[in-house]
Formats: C-alpha cells, structure tokens, sequence
C-alpha cells in the first residue's frame, strides 16, 4: 500500500528520509512525526528507526513511497542493527546545511558531527534554529520550519510547489562526490580506531578547522553528551532500553536515588540528570534542561582550553568515561536489600590530550571496553521483571 | 452455504438500467457537462451503479476520483460535522494523524499532489445517498469544487447520487434562496429506474451465464444447484411464474409501480437457488410453485406496502409546502 500525498518524482539522489518525510508531511498537511511514525515507527521515544530501520522496515519504505530499493541505502544511515562507533557519529538532532535546505534538500552526511560543513555548498552546518537557539526535533518539523519560534529554514514553497519539488539541485550531489572531497576520511580513520588520533587539515578544511565542531557553550556540550549516551543506549543495552524510562527516581538529582530496578537505566538517567536533561527514552531532548544544579561545568573545565574540533570528541569521550562509571557504581550495589547510592560524576578524566596547534594526540584510554563490560556486569544485576537474568 | 463471488462486490449484473444510466453519464462527461445526478427509490441499485462507475473510472486511471457516502449529520457529534464530508473523500492511504491544516485543505492538496502523479486534469467528485447533506455541507461542496476548478485549474465533475429524497433538497434549496447550489449541483437529473417485467428474461439468463472466475468458472445457477444444473435446469425457464408473481404482487400494490427494484428480484433469485438443490424435485410445475414462494417471500410486498412510492412522497411534500406557504 502507497502513501496518499506522496509523488516519487520528488525524490532526488541522496536524500535522508528526514527530507523525505519532510515533503510527505507538505503533501499531507501534517507534521514530519506523523509520517514518521507511520513509514517507520518513529517516535519522540525513539527516533533510532528514522537512521537504522530494521532491514522489513527499511524495503516497507521504498514500496510504500514507490521508490527502487536501492535507495535504502543513503535514505538511512545504515540498515540494520548499528555498531557504536557508526551510531554514536550520527546525530539525532536536526543538522543542515542552509544552502541545501534552501533546494529542499538534506542528507545523513549532514548529521555526522565530524563533518563541520557541507561539501557540495562549503557553507557551515547548522545545529540550532538561528533565532530561537535551540535544538531542531526532526520528528516536531512542520513544513521547513522550526518546530518551536516557526523560523523559516526555506523559503516557502509558493502556489507552484510541486514544480519547486520535482526541480533539481543544482549542485551535483552523487556520494561519490561527497566522499571524493572529504577530508573528515583521517579523523574517521582515527575515530574507529580510538587509540591515537593525528589530525591533520587537509585541503579545503584547512579554513574550516574551527567550524568543525561546537563552541564550548554548556548548550553544545549538553547536546553531545546527550547524543552520545542514545548511542550508548541503542547499541549497547539491548532489551534494557526500556528500563531507561521506568527509572523515575534516577531522573531528579533532587530526589536522591532511593531505588533502583536496573543499574543500566538508572546509571544513563543519573548521568543525563547531573548534565540536566533527560534520555530520549523518557521524551527529553538535549533542550529540556531541569532546574537545580548539575555537573556540566565540571564537563565545561575538562574541555576548556583545547581547540574547538577536538572539544567533541572529548565530550563524547567523558561522557562515555561518566556513564561507565555511573553503571559500574549502581551494578556494585547490593541487590539484595533496597539498593541506594547517590551517583557523584568522576571530578577527573581518564583520557589525556595532547594539543600542538593544528594537530592532537588524544588518548582516551580503555573507555569502550571499560564500558562494555561494565553494561554487561549491569544487565545481570536488572532487577525489572522480564529483563532479570534467569538462573 | 457458500458464496457464488457473484454476489460480491466485485461483479455485478449489467440490467439495462445500468447500461443505460452509465451512457448518459459518458454522455455528459463527453459533451463538457458538469456534473450528473442520479437516483431511485431504495433497493433499487444506485449505489451499485455509483460503485460500478467509480470502479471503471479508477480502474481507467486517467481521472481523479474522490468517493464518498455521505452521513446524515444529525448522526453525527456537532465537532466532526464540517470536516466529515472531506474525511469519507481522503483516501484510505493518507495519514490520519497530526493534521496541522483543516481537513478540507488536505483533501485539496491531496487532490492536487494525485492529479499531478496521475498527470490528469480531471477530477470526478462522487457523492452517494447525497439526501443526507445538509445545506451547509452542499455550500461547502461548492466552495470546494470552487477551488478544484479555480485555484486548482482542474475541471472538475460531480456526480450525485441518492435516493428518491433529492427531489425534495431542491425545492428545500429554492426556499432558502440558494440557487446557485441548483444549479451547480442539482440539474441534469436521472432517474435509475428499476426491472421492467419484460427485462426478467433478461436477468435471468444472466444469471445463468455470468461465470466467475472467467471464463471456466461456474455459472451462478451452476454453482448453487450443481444437480440441477447437469438435469438442464436454467433459470431462465422459471421466468414465467416469477413474472406472474411480481405483476400480480405490483398491481396489487396501488402504488401504479411498474418496476422491480433490483434488490427483491436478486433475493427471490437467490432464496430460490438456496434451496432448490436440496428440495431437488423432478418436475418442474414444482419448481415454478417454488419459485413463485420466492417471490413472494423476497420482501417487495411488504417494502411497497410500507413505503409506497417515495417519489410521489417527495414531490408531494413539496407541493403539500407550497400549500402551507
């Protein structure tokens, strides 16, 4: 069965199934989340399927949009079940380039945050609406707006909108393209293999070096750590997903920590409490601070003082060093009586850095098998009926 | 007992009236007409026909069609009254969630997106039991095809289909001085008519040859009464008493009806095929007493009786109006 509202000769070589879903939403008069939700399954809880569709939703999806299933593989970012080192370079939040968007046009290469600027336009990627400041929900897009101050991203589209559509980019935007002119190649090379990294400019990026990643802003770190603890949930926790959301008291630094059932979902939801927000699990959203006090300057002091480019990586690093900890702490407490702990942030890191100029040398330490260890030493202390390890 | 898909949806006897009402629908499209009205008393098959015209433009694919059967909208909750008519018209396949336009904005550019993919000009609108449309959703149908045909530039053709009670929605629209909806959607006027008595013979030799699946596939009468049917029973012998029957059931009606609603002829049809196997007589005075049975239960007599002619009605209300007026 087809979609209603929906021409396939709007699509255009490419394309994320954001920008798909963007012009489905137009010829329905609806909002981006609704044709999500029924393309995919999406949800403000879970917005994983828009990026790693199973491989069924994925071939439902060309057909119902009538599209060649060839297509899959650059409407998503991957299909499938992803690695972390492939999920936790993909954003959740809404990345674009403005002279793209401007052609109704948007791509998954866009929200890979080791790409600092587009590589058909060489305009720097937007993370945030520029009036109002905050974060861009896909799924809250209604038509090329900002879902919260309605701030148009594009023009509007006019009474000759279906022309608009069916028009072509002007830039030449085929893959092989956008992979030709990356120079991000080293710092991916560097990233999977999460040892050492020599980072290089290379090229055109050379000017671009600063534009790569964020400034030291607590909105910009806030956003990371966010980002990088769903891709620590989506890839690691398995069946315990769900107990994120179910830890009520882990959520509020306020309330202490009386009670936990699941050391996973209580560690991730104390980690995001202390840098104030909340896990996509439980509807929060980089923007959703909380009242009280938290630790993100301590975050803040550990990136200060290293270049913009590198204070991603590092962020994202700690973030990971954090919830290792926080899951090691609440999996060592005893199950058998009422479990309580208050979860303090580690006042120190273990990775070192090691800037000259241009050029970084970071060591981030065993923070990925740490951490997978301590998730699997986690999910056998669950406590939520149905997840518990039986025997 | 099994059914003979047949009796589905998805194939219908083509009676004359069908036939004849399908030419002056072509006719109308061909010659720039806008718009048709079609109707009948109940049982009579207007909707059938509405379903069958809808079906063979669909399946044509060179025109856009939005169906819908319209409520009366005092069944309705007063919130979802305006929106139900462009509700029934969105397609199945369209997303029912998260609406930030009204639903008549959807359906026009839902219209808009499908006459592009379709690369046609042409849109049908088709409303069945149109009776049931109040004033205000008739105004509402006008500044909609308005805008199809203005804003949209598309033509734009409405078919209207109901029951005897659209004779009575134009005198209701004259008093109320909305002569615009007349003439927009009232005139060219036709009137399904039912089964003549002679055209039995007609339908009844369809229903001994229509097969489904085409071509092997049994005949309606084969496939109820398989023994019969190798003995060389046809329906089409039986058509003299059924004819007697219904004639003598009609004029003892004192309705001055001189058709067969194509509902009560298919039941005796049907009642008959039923249990004409299992009683399995030999000879065939049985099986036309059996018939005559049929015809009798088939429920005509008790519909005549009841509603008398609902044509007559609307017409008499009105003039009984002019009277009161």
């Amino acid at each position: 069965m087809g979609i209603a509202g929906w021409n396939p000769a709007w699509y255009r070589d490419g394309e994320s199934l954001i920008s798909l879903a963007l012009k489905v939403a137009y010829g329905n008069s609806t909002t981006v989340g609704a044709v999500l939700e029924r393309l995919v399954g999406a949800a403000t809880s879970n917005r994983l399927p828009t990026m790693f569709p199973d491989f069924a939703t994925a071939e439902r999806v060309c057909k119902t949009l009538e599209l060649p299933a060839g297509v899959a593989t650059t409407m998503f970012v991957a299909v499938g079940r992803p690695s972390l080192q492939i999920r936790e370079r993909s954003c959740l939040a809404l990345r674009w380039c403005p002279s793209c968007l401007f052609e109704r046009y948007h791509a998954w290469d866009f929200h890979d945050w080791t790409h600092g600027t587009c590589l058909v336009h060489g305009d720097r990627l937007m993370d945030r609406c520029p009036r109002c400041n905050r974060h861009v929900d896909p799924l809250m897009l209604i038509g090329w707006h900002c879902p919260v101050c309605s701030h148009p991203f594009a023009p509007d589209l006019g009474s000759d909108w279906q022309r608009t559509l069916r028009r072509a980019t002007s830039a030449d935007r085929t893959s092989e393209t956008m992979r030709r002119c990356s120079a991000d190649i080293e710092i991916e090379q560097a990233l999977n293999g999460l040892v050492v990294s020599c980072l290089q400019p290379l090229g055109r990026h050379e000017s671009n070096m600063e534009n790569w990643v964020y400034s030291h802003e607590a909105a910009a770190i806030r956003r990371q750590a966010w980002e990088q603890c769903s891709a620590v949930v989506d890839c690691l926790y398995g069946e315990h997903q769900a107990c994120v959301s179910a830890e009520l008291a882990a959520q509020h630094l306020e309330y202490q920590v009386t009670s936990f059932e699941c050391p996973l979902g209580a560690a991730v939801a104390q980690t995001l409490a202390w840098l104030g927000c909340a896990h996509e699990r439980c509807m929060g959203w980089p923007d959703s601070t909380f009242s009280g006090s938290n630790a993100l300057p301590v975050l803040w002091h550990a990136v200060s003082g290293v270049p913009n480019w590198l204070s991603t990586l590092l962020v994202r690093e700690a973030t990971k060093e954090w919830l290792s900890d926080a899951i090691a702490q609440f999996s060592s407490v005893d199950t058998g009586a009422a479990p309580r702990i208050a979860w303090r942030p580690p006042k120190r890191l273990g990775m070192t850095w090691k800037c000259c100029e241009r050029t970084a040398l970071v060591e981030p330490g065993p923070t990925g098998r740490k951490l997978r260890a301590n998730t699997a030493i986690g999910a056998r202390a669950c406590r939520v009926p149905g997840n518990a390890p039986t025997g | 007992m099994s059914r003979h898909p047949v009796i589905e949806d998805s194939v219908m006897l083509e009676t004359d009236a069908l036939r004849e009402c399908i030419e002056e629908f072509k006719d109308r499209v061909a010659h720039g007409e806008h718009g048709m009205v079609i109707y009948g008393p109940p049982k009579q098959g207007v909707t059938t026909a509405c379903r069958h015209i809808c079906g063979g433009l669909e399946s044509a694919g060179r025109a856009l069609v939005l169906c819908a059967q319209a409520l009366r909208s005092d069944d309705l909750p007063v919130r979802v009254q305006p929106d139900q008519l462009w509700r029934l018209m969105l397609p199945r396949e369209a997303i029912q969630t998260g609406y930030v336009r009204s639903i008549r904005d959807v359906l026009l550019r839902h219209v808009e997106v499908e006459a592009e993919r379709l690369h046609t000009k042409h849109v049908f609108v088709v409303i069945d039991q149109a009776e049931n449309l109040s004033l205000r959703q008739w105004e509402d149908l006008k500044a909609f095809v308005d805008s199809i045909r203005i804003e949209r530039r598309l033509s734009c053709f409405c078919l209207i289909a109901g029951q005897s009670e659209l004779l009575a929605v134009a005198d209701r629209m004259r008093r109320t001085l909305r002569h615009t909806l007349i003439t927009e959607f009232l005139l060219g006027q036709h009137r399904f008519r039912g089964v003549r008595l002679e055209e039995l013979e007609g339908v009844l030799s369809d229903y001994d040859s229509l097969r489904y699946p085409l071509p092997d596939g049994p005949s309606y009468t084969q496939h109820f009464c398989p023994g019969l049917w190798r003995r060389g029973l046809r329906l089409l012998q039986l058509v003299d008493p059924m004819r007697q029957r219904f004639a003598k059931i009609l004029s003892a009606s004192g309705t001055a009806a001189q058709e067969l609603p194509i509902a009560y002829v298919a039941s005796a049809v049907r009642r008959f095929l039923y249990s004409a196997e299992e009683a399995s007589p030999q000879e065939m005075v049985i099986l036309a007493q059996l018939m005559t049975r049929c015809v009798d239960k088939c429920g005509l007599q008790e519909a005549l009786a009841t509603l008398g002619n609902p044509e007559v009605d609307a017409r008499a209300s009105r003039r009984a109006r002019r009277l009161e007026w």
